[in-house]
């Protein structure tokens, strides 16, 4: 079963909606304790960086998020805010962190002296790493993007996904069992639902 | 590269899916909203925007109950207004399935709930909606759907809802809705070129060539429509073909 982590941001009805839709058995998680029995957790939000480390912190999440991935080997996916959630820290909000669960750092787009305009929203051509269990079979990677922030990681061998918005900006991240997508999955038609099929394969494999 | 995007806008009024002219809505086209989202599902759509023109405040739970069924259905970005006027209001949209929620009227009264919506909720989920009409070499901003002129030059208000947190706008003519002559390609073009937030075209479509002529004339992000979506099938998929051909990048 796979957890959604509620952080009263955003809509997170469409996540839930999109992997049933594919056939994932998902549970909204109503307790940190409810993780125990997930065997996989998604992470999604839109909003404040440093409203999703508040609203992480009041639920009891951080703890038992981190240990749930990094003792128990549960795979994660942080979506939008949630990928962001899953790194350090951010331009958005000085003073907070996140779960650290892989080494990074969020960033606002610069792209404004180029021309393009801030937040980036839209459906946007994005370069996979074809390699990676995320992104299998997935022939055509146009994914729906709506953010201001994007994640630096500090290991290039963790990019898996980056797209051109004036700069080429990264967009997706996986490490082990960590994995983060900018984009909204469950908003990009077959080829997000592809990625969620994908993850919700990531997870039974796992357990 | 970043495309273009083709939003379908879908009127609701006591929760059923309305034609617009001119900002009057008479003529139902159907009575199950989430019908017309199956079709657009599949046909290319890049987003959809559902508008709640109801003036009855009883028959609000219908609208709410509309977006439910519609979200369950949408796999592309669903953005909700009509009649935000609080907080409350956008998290009870998020419920329910919005992924952004549209503000007009209100924030013209109340310019700093844009920017209190844009702080809890982010930039990227406010939509502010802005209705102009020509007044001599001008445009002026109008609410409480095409009743009120508040006086205000559009960009001038354009400019202030971007400093005050919107995330993008979405402008309607209202001169041109429902008249079939195209988008009011000078309105699009001042807005989307004053600033540097997404703007999006919405009023006048009639055929794939004004949806392409927003684009090359105008600096807006996304080209809305309502009516021409009911009436020709599979017709997302045919303006995406048209759309290609005059080499605009799009989905």
């Amino acid at each position: 079963m796979i957890g959604l982590i509620d952080l009263g941001l955003g809509n997170i009805k469409s996540v839930y909606n999109a992997f049933n839709f594919i056939g994932a058995k998902m549970h909204t998680l109503q307790s940190a304790e409810e993780i125990e029995m997930c065997d996989g957790l998604v992470l999604p939000g839109v909003g404040a960086f440093g409203k999703g480390c508040e609203a992480l912190d009041a639920a009891l999440l951080m703890e038992k998020i981190r240990s749930a991935v990094i003792d128990q080997g549960k795979p994660i996916l942080g979506i939008c805010l949630g990928m962001q959630l899953l790194a350090c820290a951010s331009e958005e909000t000085q003073g907070k962190t996140g779960l650290c669960l892989i080494a990074g750092n969020s960033y606002l787009i610069r792209s404004s002296n180029k021309g393009l305009k801030v937040p980036h929203i839209g459906w946007n051509d994005t370069s996979i790493d074809s390699s990676c269990a995320l992104f299998e079979g997935i022939v055509d990677p146009v994914f729906y993007f709506l953010h201001s922030y994007y994640v630096k990681v500090s290991d290039p061998e963790f990019v898996i996904a980056t797209t051109n918005y004036g700069d080429e900006i990264t967009v997706g991240f996986g490490f082990e069992n960590v994995y983060g997508v900018q984009f909204h999955p469950e908003k990009s038609q077959e080829a997000g639902l592809q990625v969620l099929r994908n993850f919700s394969k990531i997870v039974d494999c796992s357990k | 590269m970043i495309k273009k995007r083709l939003i379908a806008l879908l009127i609701l009024k006591d929760g059923m899916v309305v034609q617009s002219e001119g900002f009057k809505h008479t003529h139902i086209i159907h009575r199950d909203p989430s019908i017309a989202v199956e079709h657009f599902n599949k046909w290319a759509i890049d987003e959809l925007f559902v508008l709640d023109v109801t003036r009855d405040k009883e028959k609000r739970s219908k609208f709410i109950k509309s977006v439910e069924r519609i979200s369950i259905v949408c796999f592309v970005p669903l953005t909700v207004g009509g009649w935000v006027t609080s907080l409350d209001c956008i998290r009870e949209l998020q419920l329910v399935g919005a992924d952004k929620v549209s503000i007009n009227s209100y924030a013209v009264t109340n310019p700093d709930f844009i920017t209190i919506a844009a702080e809890k909720f982010g930039s990227q989920c406010i939509v502010v909606s802005i209705d102009a009409k020509r007044d001599g070499n001008d445009h002026i901003v109008y609410t409480d759907r095409g009743r009120h002129n508040t006086g205000i030059e559009v960009v001038a208000w354009a400019t202030k809802v971007a400093e005050l947190g919107a995330g993008e706008i979405l402008l309607s003519s209202i001169d041109n809705d429902g008249k079939r002559e195209g988008y009011d390609i000078e309105l699009m073009k001042k807005v989307s070129q004053a600033v540097n937030i997404p703007t999006i075209a919405f009023g006048g479509v009639h055929t794939w060539k004004h949806f392409a002529e927003g684009i090359k004339h105008s600096c807006v992000d996304a080209i809305a429509a309502a009516n021409i979506f009911h009436y020709v099938d599979n017709s997302a998929k045919k303006a995406k073909a048209f759309l290609r051909e005059e080499q605009i990048s799009v989905r």
